[in-house]
């Protein structure tokens, strides 16, 4: 194998498909990186490719092929030499087939990185013939994931709520996540319509990678999944990246979306973040983490408002009261502080709606303006108030 | 009476409490051998949790299993452990303790360590707490009394049952001296036998071995603790029931017991107990745990953290199987299986309450 590449553009690769390499698996080679020469496209490519069995992911690397050849060699190790090269040289890649050893130049750098054959890397799942394909912009799908992936659980002992859902129907698809305190979805556009439409239950931590590595523009990102719902394959023009599927069936969330309130209070998201992180601040040291959240209606001349207080026995209290339009009665709950940031933090519109029932029913919080997303977060029960 | 500077600290065992609880409220019973088995298969499967005195004498004691306790005493009475009824008889006889106000540090449901340094005849108080304990409960109790817990245990071991064992000031180290070194706590199977290899064989010895040499077999700190347990130091304070951290049964089996469905009986039978001693404390528990020792005496504890803080032995249950399934492979003997609740809160703390798709319906992919 002899391959020249720029520097940037191989940084960049191996930082990518480093999302794939796991960091604890007794396997020595799933701690490597597959470099391999392709040709198959138009010009020359390098593949570089990694894995650790739940998901994987390849990017290809414009370069100039001398000589074809491949082998795998530790990811951190190759990945740490070729960051530090410098950017306006060019990387040679040579490899001797007797040794397997890899050896990267790069102006007065030079180093030697002992591999693994490549033919010991498992096959990395392979989605032809699929049984159902999507088609989404990816800065929608990165956005998409990144509001709902946060909801779902990181307990093992119920896999499926680990998951993302993903209903792909007509023109949209709406991806859902709930561990046993909140729930997240939102429904974004496909640029076609599917064939027919499909659910997949899809790791929540995989997602979150791919979420990553998406760019947030309007480049196409082909969804495909294998006709035994085993794996799904997100493709771009230079990276693959495929991640097994989750079991089971997921909880039919729709029912869980409180359908009407008694008090809707619309406030700056600006002002009730900035809130939320001042309570949390006191929350802390609760002992459960609790931000108590009244609404009073505004009369005449008065505008309603929405006030926030948080108190830790031991460090002190705080009280924030923001302006705010109030639908319906006077109301109050109380939510664990975390929640109420998470959420937060995904939303992007200027103002908020929190749609609220009774202290023990479900609080739902939309952004305003748009109706593709919905969040539930289940209050805290404070049996002394 | 001892100085002002010195410690008096009572530990206080119920004399085979399981058995003598059913001698209590079947009376019929009473000077019977008495197997308290847990699991519900008396004939076979199961393991003593308690045997009575009349059968200690025919030699069966606890952790034996059931099949070799027939052997040895084939007209004994065999009867399923009844972890609420204990749990109640204990919770009598740690209320007439606490009743002389003092620091109480219950350890288990039949031991308890009482701190005794601010009274004038700890003796004469404890011998009157044996008598009261009889007279109301009809239970017998075996007291050590000495200037710390470690010793004080040595002591209510040492004349049993209904036995009062008073250890001196300074008297500490001469008194746990004759005694077998595998009696001392810390000191398992493994290190008693590793002691042989280097000639110790009572606690006086290892308080004379070489500091180097036990520090050499159990590593540094573990080398200074057993010294000093072994010269009969011990400063640990009594921690007193509003401040335990958790509640736990333990089951050691004699012989090595891998029967699956045998462990599942044991774990609702224990957490049938924790359900009992939650609930007459008025605490919830948010984390559940297990203890597993194998064949070879490594033991490994696995915690599970509940979404929603219980007291039902049901929940506790449930928990501790998914451990089990997570942990233990089928078919592997085990001489040790021990159920814990941690992570205490009071019920009316705040509650962080549970989306309802629990119970609903699930979408098909």
């Amino acid at each position: 194998m002899k391959v020249s590449c720029q520097q940037e553009l191989l940084g960049k690769g191996l930082s990518i498909v480093g999302r794939a390499v796991s960091t604890k698996n007794t396997l020595p080679v799933l701690n490597n990186i597959l470099i391999a020469t392709d040709n198959s496209g138009e010009g020359g490519r390098l593949k570089l490719a990694a894995t650790n069995l739940e998901i994987s992911i390849t990017v290809w690397v414009v370069a100039q092929i001398i000589e074809e050849g491949e082998i795998t060699v530790p990811a951190r190790l190759l990945t740490d030499f070729v960051s530090n090269l410098a950017s306006e040289n060019s990387v040679n890649i040579g490899l001797d087939e007797q040794t397997l050893t890899l050896n990267v130049r790069s102006g007065r750098s030079e180093a030697n990185i002992k591999g693994i054959a490549a033919e010991d890397f498992p096959a990395l799942p392979n989605v032809t013939n699929p049984a159902n394909s999507a088609v989404i912009e990816s800065g929608v799908l990165k956005e998409t994931v990144g509001q709902v992936s946060f909801a779902a659980s990181t307990d093992e002992t119920r896999p499926v709520l680990t998951g993302l859902f993903a209903n792909f129907s007509g023109d949209t698809v709406t991806m859902a996540a709930a561990d046993s305190f909140r729930l997240a979805v939102r429904t974004s556009p496909l640029t076609e319509e599917v064939s027919s439409s499909f659910n997949i239950l899809l790791p929540a931590r995989a997602m979150i990678e791919l979420a990553r590595i998406l760019v947030d523009d309007k480049s196409l990102v082909e969804i495909s999944v294998t006709g035994n719902k085993s794996q799904a394959l997100f493709k771009t023009d230079a990276i693959h990246f495929t991640s097994s599927l989750i079991e089971g069936n997921f909880p039919k969330y729709q029912d869980i979306i409180p359908k009407n309130y008694s008090t809707r209070t619309v406030v700056s998201t600006q002002e009730l973040v900035r809130a939320v992180k001042v309570a949390g601040y006191f929350a802390k040291d609760s002992g459960g983490n609790i931000i108590r959240v009244s609404v009073t209606p505004g009369e005449d001349l008065t505008p309603g408002s929405l006030t926030l207080s948080a108190n830790a026995a031991e460090v002190g209290d705080n009280r924030s009261d923001i302006d705010a339009t109030v639908d319906g009665a006077a109301a109050q709950i109380a939510f664990n502080a975390k929640y109420m940031s998470d959420v937060l933090g995904v939303l992007n519109t200027g103002q908020v709606a929190i749609e609220l029932q009774t202290p023990a029913n479900p609080g739902v919080i939309k952004p305003v303006g748009k109706d593709d997303y919905v969040h539930v977060i289940m209050p805290m029960h404070l049996a002394n108030r | 009476m001892a100085p002002p500077f010195e410690r008096s600290i009572a530990h206080l065992d119920l004399d085979a409490f399981y058995a003598t609880v059913e001698e209590v409220v079947n009376p019929a019973l009473k000077g019977q051998p008495i197997m308290v088995v847990m699991g519900e298969d008396l004939i076979s499967r199961g393991v003593v949790a308690t045997a009575s005195y009349a059968a200690r004498r025919l030699g069966v004691h606890s952790a034996m299993a059931v099949s070799q306790a027939r052997k040895l005493c084939p007209e004994g009475v065999y009867l399923p452990v009844r972890h609420a009824l204990y749990e109640d008889f204990s919770h009598e006889v740690m209320t007439l303790l606490a009743a002389e106000m003092v620091q109480l540090e219950q350890v288990s449901i039949d031991e308890a360590y009482l701190d005794l340094s601010d009274r004038a005849d700890p003796t004469k108080l404890m011998v009157e707490l044996q008598d009261r304990i009889v007279q109301k409960l009809g239970l017998s109790a075996s007291v050590g009394l000495a200037t710390n817990k470690l010793t004080a245990k040595m002591a209510s071991g040492y004349k049993k049952p209904a036995g009062l064992t008073v250890v001196l000031p300074g008297e500490e180290a001469a008194f746990l001296a004759p005694l077998a070194v595998g009696k001392l706590h810390g000191v398992g199977p493994k290190s008693v036998q590793r002691l042989e290899q280097h000639g110790i064989t009572t606690i006086g010895e290892l308080a004379e071995a070489e500091l180097s040499l036990l520090q050499e077999l159990f590593g540094p700190r573990l080398g200074i603790e057993l010294h000093q347990r072994a010269s009969g130091e011990d400063d640990r304070p009594i921690v007193t029931e509003r401040a335990a951290k958790s509640f736990s049964y333990e089951q050691t089996y004699f012989e090595p017991l891998s029967d699956r469905r045998e462990f599942w009986r044991q774990i609702r039978e224990m957490s049938a107990g924790l359900e009992a001693r939650l609930k007459s404390r008025g605490l919830l528990a948010r984390t559940v745990s297990i203890k597993l020792r194998f064949n070879d005496w490594r033991t490994i504890t696995r915690a599970q953290t509940l979404l929603v803080p219980t007291d039902q032995a049901v929940t506790i249950a449930e928990s501790a199987g998914e451990l089990m399934r997570q942990t233990w492979k089928r078919g592997t003997p085990l001489r040790l299986l021990g159920v814990r609740v941690s992570n205490f809160c009071e019920p009316d703390a705040p509650r962080q309450l549970l989306l309802p798709n629990h119970s609903l319906p699930e979408n098909k992919n």
